[in-house]
């Protein structure tokens, strides 16, 4: 573990700002998962999503200096996620473009698995998107990545209760969500 | 825990809640994702980083050592080409306002120059002097 894992968002901040090209790769590190779960719950497909979490990470960097509070970066820098996932989607509905494909399949994959993964995944996010926008996001900050309530507390300035409590209305949504219960009693698993 | 294992906690745990979510992973699809979409990051940010480095290296002292380094010979320059200028023709030196009011004139005061004529208005005498 290098010395750039352990420093606070502080120090990695001040260094980045003085041109720290391991510093911006640490925070690139740390926060490009909970960046691409917060532009998947926006903009609902992989593709953009990535594309917002790389914009992102380019226009905080330029913007470095308007992060007034560098030991509170995640909250600003998902700030920006959020914005250019947004500008992002308008933008999709204005040129009315074919949505790109999602990821290559991994390789060692049936097509049947391949088939059976999309569908799932086809599902989970139709499921999603019939959540408000803020219970999207929490979800997938608390299942795909993994933070605790916590944490997305505090970088996404609520309080934990308001998290906890989003996260119980969105997982009681999804539970009964006929889409997705119907896929998983196909497959014969619990939601 | 890592953040790591906390994220295969939360993909993995259905006693917990677990939606399947995990599935949303681009990892699962392309081995190696995260690595590569932050190389590409970087690699973005490059330019970015190299600007701030070069600010970084320039200090106040070197700001103004640059500017003296353009400014020296500049004024040396001038300096030169304006003592050329009044050397080659020395008719052409500039005198002041002062200087030029009384050049041609007697030391008089102007009481002397009034009893010297048959003028006592001084306004008059001034007219016909000038």
């Amino acid at each position: 573990m290098g010395v750039t894992d352990k420093a606070s968002d502080g120090d990695l901040v001040r260094r980045v700002r003085e041109g720290d090209s391991r510093a911006f790769g640490a925070l690139v590190g740390r926060y490009m998962r909970a960046a691409y779960a917060v532009s998947r719950s926006v903009t609902g497909g992989h593709q953009d999503a990535e594309d917002a979490v790389q914009e992102a990470f380019i226009v905080a960097l330029e913007r470095l200096e308007e992060c007034r509070s560098p030991d509170r970066f995640a909250g600003w820098f998902l700030t920006i996620v959020r914005n250019r996932s947004r500008n992002l989607v308008r933008r999709e509905t204005l040129r009315d473009t074919d949505r790109v494909p999602e990821g290559a399949p991994a390789t060692g994959r049936t097509p049947e698995q391949v088939r059976e993964h999309t569908e799932l995944e086809e599902r989970l996010q139709s499921a999603l998107q019939k959540l408000p926008q803020t219970q999207r996001e929490i979800v997938l900050l608390h299942d795909l990545e993994g933070w605790k309530h916590g944490e997305i507390a505090e970088r996404l300035g609520l309080p934990e209760g308001t998290v906890r409590s989003h996260l119980h209305f969105a997982r009681k949504a999804l539970k009964s969500d006929p889409v997705l219960s119907e896929f998983q009693m196909e497959k014969g698993e619990t939601v | 825990m890592t953040s790591n294992g906390r994220r295969e906690q939360a993909k993995g745990d259905p006693s917990k809640g677990d939606l399947g979510f995990g599935i949303l992973d681009p990892q699962l699809r392309s081995p190696g994702y995260w690595a590569r979409l932050r190389g590409n990051v970087m690699e973005r940010a490059a330019n970015e980083l190299y600007r701030r480095r070069l600010l970084r290296s320039v200090s106040v002292a070197d700001l103004l050592q640059s500017w003296a380094r353009m400014l020296v010979p500049a004024a040396a320059v001038a300096a030169a080409i304006g003592g050329f200028l009044l050397l080659r023709n020395p008719s052409n030196v500039a005198i002041d306002v002062e200087e030029a009011l009384w050049v041609g004139l007697e030391d008089q005061t102007l009481a002397d120059v009034m009893a010297q004529g048959d003028i006592d208005d001084p306004f008059l005498l001034i007219e016909g002097t000038f």
